[in-house]
């Protein structure tokens, strides 16, 4: 009798834990529909130029028409790698540029690690991290809306980007975090190296022809075939994200 | 002696060859600039060279560029272009008999053409890169180096495998085809970041060129601003591009080059003339593009186009010349009443400006130069010259710049564009780890591994991100990146599972026969990366 209990456990328990987890992944997918915000995956306020408004560059202009394709190969690339990372990239002294891939995998350690409840009821975030000011900039997002723009308008500044949770008593549980990258200044420095010294006056004058001392990168050429040069400066418009920290 | 003037000439073009399919829209960028461009720059240099004229100009032949002009397919179908460029001048003559000016413009364009083939059998042996480098060889130009496909390394130095391996590529490739090391690097697009200087160092590279503000943005303030060159802390010397001549050459509304008497670019017989007649002689399609053969100038702002009268636009150019000498002399006098050390004067252009979009530019540097010389005001100097004689120099970090529109990394991350780095990034670092990994490949792993390098180099190249931007050949930008991420990934797959298909890569080999001596080594990070970002 004992012998026969025996066999039956272990039959019947693989297949009680293959059910198991079958509830468990259901659920997971549930979570993962109601817990998508939809939110735009691009933020630019900066209009992109029409096509035919062409950079001088080094290629030829081929004019309007298009070419045979090249062959592109065994199809298109991949929609994900299953790869968990986090980049971010500066676009310029004002904007950066975050994009990243968050696999299930990933998903469901952290699940594992704040419970299912609290997971489930939390609020997924891209943060943004001023290194150098302890600034902390947030955006409600999607978990795979995964392509920002992002303006701190901090030129000189080092930051890093997070992806994460905040359950309903403000922790945050982190899923992805990305490289560190610093902006370039907008302007000269006021640091002066002693053995290098001039006077501002005379340093002022080295750009006679209308550059100004402070502001922006060079002074705008309208290229042959450019478009119209933009001022440097971004006037960019109201950033959405929410400061904290 | 007011200063100098550092005249350096970047000249590229991406990878373009496709074995299978000739007479590709994208293959005459080649033919192009070989013929409107490259050659004539050849001459000048060559007659700079005959009359011992002082002086010493600076070029970049990137290794794509390079590549492709040693390439025997691409130099026998550049003389089979040649020779349906000939026929079409000898049809041009013919057609345009009853019309004395134009057929004094056919016939020029003709006997150019002529002189172009006879220069680059005969002359030249079809080896132009040797011609380069004799020339370099006997000091009378200097050459740069670049990157390995002119990859934009702020945005691909996300992973610094990818950047070392450009740079490593591209120098590599340098000495292997020119015979000496290299003294500077032309960054692509003037494309720094604060560390890339390192990498540079690392390959002995004394110099590389900024924008403008990549100087007077530094660190510290720079005494000089970008008069003179500055140290980074890894002792490679950063030069900066002048506004002015920049302006005068570049701009579309105080540039020479739109001046009304200069040709007009874009009224070429391909538009002009019934498709029928030019068939032969265009992309197969017929697709209408550029022949070469243009008649009118530039005239004015709008349609109206008065015919081209090539005395007219040759005296021009030297009156052009001669005005950028003198005001040069202007810029150099009021700089010395402020600076303590003659003022150097970096002026960077893209070389196919001279000649192929304005015809007339190898006429203006020649005078130039020549006028320089006679004057003995200026000295027409290159970099590496620069710091010959100017050994002290201010140490400082340059900003992150580039010579893109808006002076940083709009152009190659914006909304047409951005999509290929999460490709592009990944394949970089994954080949960093096959490069780590695979410490004693047999020969076959090798070969895998080598194509895989140099496939996500072809991924890489900064043409194809500028393209898209630019709205230009976008389809054929696209299918680029993809094809040649999708190679990579293939051969990722095939080395890690130790499954390697020996034919295809053998096609992949024969297809891009780039770098065939590449060493992948250069994607080494030295350490398995880790990709997963766990919270810690």
């Amino acid at each position: 009798m004992e012998l026969l209990l025996i066999v039956l456990a272990l039959i019947l328990l693989p297949i009680f834990v293959v059910k198991l987890l079958d509830l468990r992944r259901n659920r997971y997918n549930r979570h993962r529909s109601e817990h998508q915000v939809e939110v735009p995956p691009v933020r630019s306020p900066v209009r992109l130029t029409p096509a035919h408004d062409t950079e001088f560059g080094h290629l030829p202009d081929v004019g309007e028409f298009s070419v045979a394709p090249v062959d592109p190969g065994p199809g298109n690339l991949p929609d994900r790698y299953d790869v968990d990372r986090m980049i971010l990239m500066v676009r310029d002294p004002y904007w950066l540029h975050t994009y990243w891939e968050l696999t299930p995998r990933r998903e469901m350690e952290l699940e594992r690690l704040i419970g299912a409840e609290n997971y489930a009821s939390s609020t997924a975030l891209v943060r943004l991290i001023n290194i150098d000011t302890t600034e902390v900039w947030e955006a409600v997002c999607g978990l795979h809306a995964t392509n920002w723009y992002l303006n701190p308008a901090r030129p000189g500044d080092a930051f890093v980007c997070e992806l994460s949770c905040r359950d309903r008593k403000g922790h945050y549980h982190l899923l992805l975090r990305s490289n560190v990258v610093r902006t370039p200044r907008d302007c000269p420095s006021d640091k002066i190296d002693p053995e290098w010294a001039t006077a501002d006056e005379l340093w002022a004058r080295l750009n006679p022809w209308g550059y100004r001392l402070y502001g922006g990168a060079s002074p705008g050429i309208e290229y042959i075939r450019f478009r119209p040069h933009v001022g440097a400066s971004p006037g960019m418009g109201m950033s959405p994200w929410e400061r904290s920290g | 002696m007011k200063g100098y003037l550092a005249i350096i000439l970047h000249a590229h073009l991406p990878y373009v060859r496709h074995p299978d399919r000739e007479g590709m829209l994208e293959e005459r960028w080649l033919w192009e600039a070989l013929t409107d461009c490259y050659l004539p720059l050849l001459d000048v240099l060559h007659g700079w060279e005959r009359d011992n004229i002082p002086g010493t100009i600076t070029m970049s032949l990137t290794p794509t560029l390079l590549s492709m002009l040693d390439d025997d397919l691409l130099r026998n179908r550049y003389i089979r272009f040649l020779e349906g460029q000939i026929e079409l001048g000898e049809r041009e003559v013919h057609r345009t008999q009853h019309e004395p000016h134009f057929q004094r413009l056919a016939r020029i364009y003709r006997e150019n053409l002529r002189a172009t083939y006879a220069a680059y059998k005969d002359q030249y042996h079809c080896d132009v890169v040797g011609a380069f480098a004799g020339l370099a060889h006997r000091g009378r130009l200097e050459i740069m180096a670049s990157a390995a496909t002119h990859g934009y390394l702020p945005l691909l130095g996300v992973n610094r495998g990818a950047a070392r391996a450009q740079v490593g590529v591209g120098v590599d490739h340098y000495r292997s085809r020119l015979g000496q090391r290299p003294s500077g690097f032309w960054l692509p697009e003037c494309g720094y970041n604060p560390g890339d200087d390192e990498i540079l160092a690392g390959q002995g590279i004394r110099y590389f060129i900024v924008e403008t503000h990549g100087i007077t943005h530094a660190s510290t303030r720079p005494r000089y601003a970008n008069f003179a060159p500055v140290y980074c802390p890894s002792g490679v010397a950063a030069f900066g591009r002048d506004t002015e001549t920049s302006k005068q050459v570049w701009s579309a509304n105080e540039g020479y080059p739109g001046d009304h008497v200069y040709r007009e670019f874009y009224r070429d017989i391909g538009y002009d003339l019934d498709e029928s007649y030019l068939e032969p002689y265009l992309p197969p399609g017929p697709i209408r593009t550029h022949t070469g053969f243009k008649y009118y100038r530039i005239t004015g702002d709008g349609d109206h186009k008065e015919p081209y009268d090539p005395d007219t636009a040759a005296a021009k150019a030297r009156e052009h010349a001669g005005n950028f000498g003198f005001n040069r002399g202007l810029q150099l006098d009021y700089l010395s009443s402020i600076i303590d050390r003659p003022p150097l004067i970096v002026a960077p252009y893209d070389a196919e400006l001279f000649g192929h979009w304005w015809y007339e530019g190898p006429i203006f540097l020649d005078k130039l130069v020549r006028q320089l010389a006679a004057q003995n005001q200026i000295e027409v100097i290159t970099p590496a010259q620069y710091l010959d004689q100017y050994r002290v120099n201010q140490v400082t970090t340059p900003t992150m710049s580039s010579w893109g529109y808006r002076g940083y990394n709009e152009v190659w991350l914006e909304g047409s564009n951005d999509w290929i780095y999460r490709h592009v990034h990944l394949a970089s670092e994954r080949m960093s780890q096959l490069a780590d990994t695979f410490s004693w490949p047999g020969e076959l792993e090798r070969r895998a591994l080598a194509q895989a390098a140099r496939e996500v180099l072809l991924g890489s190249a900064s043409d194809w991100p500028f393209i898209m931007k630019s709205g230009t050949v976008v389809s054929y930008a696209e299918n680029r990146v993809k094809q040649h991420i999708n190679n990579f990934n293939r051969l990722h797959e095939q080395l890690t599972s130790g499954t390697i298909d020996e034919v295809w890569l053998a096609d992949l080999e024969d297809r891009h026969p780039i770098f065939p001596d590449i060493n992948y080594h250069h994607f080494q990070v030295g350490k398995t990366v880790n990709l997963q970002t766990a919270a810690r």
